[in-house]
């Protein structure tokens, strides 16, 4: 007999399919990750295993919690604590306004649960809206940890062919294959600002070139002097010498504190890149509601 | 760090899955029947890409580390067991009392780091909370190995068995040119499932090879194919049994792959110890050459990372050794580092000259700085002839 009845189908994941269920003996609501495993194939996908290794460590109130793993008959079921709805959805039912505490507070739990992934040495290496959750309480947890990984100090070679377009940082899209905790900072901070605006992303670039050719007209075109190593990146390309516009036009709702913080996340420079620590540090935070902190 | 060639360099060129069966392919020989396993020269050995040859980014004009580094707390290691032990003092900068906080933060980098503060991928930031939560991770119950098992007379198979295994597993990794996490990760779970389910002797090489399987899956960009795997085991077993081993493994240790290991940590410890590159080297090779001692599995990583590392340097340096900032850092007892330093000295000892040679002709290589070949192995090693 099944533990589990299906109820929905919600989404799908960067692999398998998601659906809403019911553990039939607590009547318990949970989301289930379901993996078909073919005859004939590799066996378990490395992002399931890679997936369920770095949430079985991760346990944290803005993680989501991976409750169990079943594995039979072709079929890898990953069993997921049950949140409402993601960030994207989140936006569309806002009607265009998120009121600025639940911005500070949405920013904070990110960076909370981002802080505990790099303090464990893990990489999301994928955030986006579509990852994050969001409970009914305003709980945020990160989710889909399907392209995380575990890294070694020093950090190796990694596949550059990560992170969503719009939240990806200009050192991967110029095919950097070596990168660490500062990969998901530039993420964070285009989420921030898509926060701050109440859904409209920062960087919705088309095309990589395009992509970089809007980091740069709002932060500036970075040099070998501002960003010493820039033009020894496998896809470097020459772009025009844009000039920094003022990032406090592109985030009006965001006060002083928020709009410094913001651009301490925008920085081409990985290493100049502000860390998940440092930024719950910052200012921008100083009156946040204590009850958030893990 | 940054320039370092591995083949996740070059993707275009890497189809997974494809192309590897072929040409310059021969299967490994599998494990014979009748316990013993005819051997094969390994062509790969002199092109698997560097991974590891470099030291990790020490830099010369460095500072000394810590102020402690005195004649007192340095020890003679050319006579391991009469190793002097270390003057009990307050460490200045132990992981177990890294606190949170800008100030302290700074206080405890240790000089290494503040010299690479500016390397993004050294992350400084982070280095010590890392090597504090891996020490922490590394104890973890699901992760241990139990002692017991391990002398268990009714055991299918002996310890000898698992070391001709582990040697065919090392001609593996080298031939599909894995990364060496890779390596590590696959003996783990190889001794961690052999410790809780009984293996018969004609299931042994599918449990280590699915393990192989199952940590290039979890490690490399672009792990080998199932098909690759089964080819290389002169299909003794098919796809199918290696999905079935897949899944018992992995419910058998519940998806907990994720145990720190011990290059992770000899990294760490050549950086603050500055070991040299011959000395990061020869720490590699005693490493991997106790894979092939099954007692030793059941150490802890860190401490056999540690005391690998101190045999390193006392083996090339002929004289005292200090282990005042690896003590201070790791926060081990003396006397423990002492014992796992003699164990690994017989491993090494016993398998430098061992008929099983993967390891040693793989540390042949210039690669590896030919560290295998050099005189302080030839002669007589340090306190053997006290065994």
């Amino acid at each position: 007999m099944e533990k589990y009845e299906r109820l929905e189908k919600i989404g799908e994941g960067t692999y398998g399919t998601v659906f809403k269920a019911k553990e039939k003996e607590s009547g318990e609501i949970v989301a289930l990750k379901i993996v078909r495993l073919d005859e004939d194939d590799e066996g378990v996908p490395s992002a399931a295993l890679r997936e369920i290794c770095l949430l079985k460590e991760l346990k944290h109130k803005n993680i989501v919690r991976l409750t169990d793993v079943l594995h039979k008959n072709l079929k890898l079921t990953m069993v997921f604590e049950y949140i409402d709805q993601d960030l994207k959805k989140y936006f569309d039912v806002s009607g265009g306004i998120i009121s600025p505490q639940v911005v500070q507070s949405f920013f904070f739990q990110l960076l909370q649960g981002l802080a505990f992934c790099h303090y464990n040495n893990i990489l999301h290496r994928d955030l986006k809206p579509q990852n994050i959750l969001i409970s009914k309480k305003g709980d945020l947890k990160l989710a889909d940890f399907g392209l995380a990984r575990a890294f070694g100090i020093p950090v190796r070679l990694f596949s550059a062919e990560v992170v969503t377009l719009w939240y990806r940082p200009p050192d991967v899209l110029m095919g950097a294959q070596v990168y660490n905790t500062s990969i998901d900072m530039w993420s964070a901070g285009t989420i921030f600002a898509e926060l701050a605006n109440a859904g409209r992303p920062l960087f919705p670039g088309s095309d990589v070139d395009e992509q970089l050719k809007r980091i740069f007209k709002l932060v500036g075109t970075p040099t070998e002097r501002s960003w010493p190593g820039l033009t020894k990146l496998p896809e470097f390309k020459e772009f025009p010498p844009y000039p920094p516009a003022c990032i406090e036009s592109v985030v009006p709702a965001l006060n002083d504190a928020g709009v410094d913080l913001l651009q301490r996340h925008l920085i081409c420079h990985p290493t100049e890149r502000i860390s998940a620590e440092e930024a719950m540090r910052h200012e921008y935070f100083a009156d946040i509601d204590p009850s958030l902190r893990a | 760090m940054a320039t370092r060639k591995t083949k996740d360099a070059a993707p275009a060129t890497k189809q997974p899955g494809v192309g590897r069966k072929g040409k310059d392919k021969q299967p490994v020989k599998p494990l014979q029947e009748k316990d013993q396993l005819i051997r094969q020269p390994l062509a790969s050995t002199h092109n698997s890409k560097t991974d590891e040859t470099q030291k990790p980014a020490v830099k010369k004009e460095l500072k000394p580390t810590t102020t402690t580094t005195t004649a007192a707390s340095a020890c003679s290691l050319s006579a391991v067991p009469a190793l002097l032990p270390m003057k009990a003092k307050e460490p200045s900068l132990s992981i177990a009392s890294a606190i949170k906080g800008e100030a302290l933060e700074k206080a405890l980098m240790l000089p290494v780091d503040i010299k690479d503060s500016e390397d993004p991928f050294c992350c400084t930031e982070y280095v010590n909370d890392i090597h504090m939560y891996m020490m922490a991770s590394e104890q973890k119950p699901c992760y241990a190995i139990s002692e017991r098992s391990i002398v268990d007379q009714s055991f299918p198979f002996t310890s000898d068995h698992r070391s001709i295994l582990i040697d065919w597993l090392i001609q593996v990794h080298l031939k599909f040119q894995l990364l060496q996490e890779t390596l590590y990760i696959a003996v783990d779970i190889l001794d961690r499932y052999l410790d809780i389910k009984k293996v018969t002797k004609d299931q042994l090489q599918l449990t280590g090879v699915t393990s192989m399987f199952l940590a290039s899956k979890y490690e490399e960009i672009y792990p080998p194919s199932i098909l690759d795997f089964t080819y290389i085991c002169a299909e003794t077993y098919d796809d199918e049994q290696m999905r079935d081993m897949e899944r018992n493994i992995l419910v058998s240790l519940s998806y907990d792959l994720n145990k720190p290991f011990t290059i992770q940590f000899l990294r760490r410890y050549s950086k603050i110890t500055k070991a040299s590159n011959k000395e990061h080297n020869l720490a590699k090779y005693i490493l991997e050459l106790s894979l092939l001692d099954w007692k030793l599995s059941t150490i802890r990583p860190s401490m056999k990372a540690a005391a690998a590392l101190l045999l390193a340097k006392t083996t090339l340096s002929h004289k005292e050794v200090d282990c005042s900032v690896l003590l201070e850092y790791t926060q081990f007892k003396f006397d423990d580092l002492r014992d796992v330093m003699y164990r690994l000295k017989c491993c090494l000892h016993h398998y430098h000259r061992h008929s099983l040679n993967t390891v040693r002709r793989k540390y042949e290589n210039m690669k590896y700085l030919e560290i295998a070949k050099v005189e302080e192995l030839k002669r007589r090693l340090p306190g053997q002839s006290s065994q």
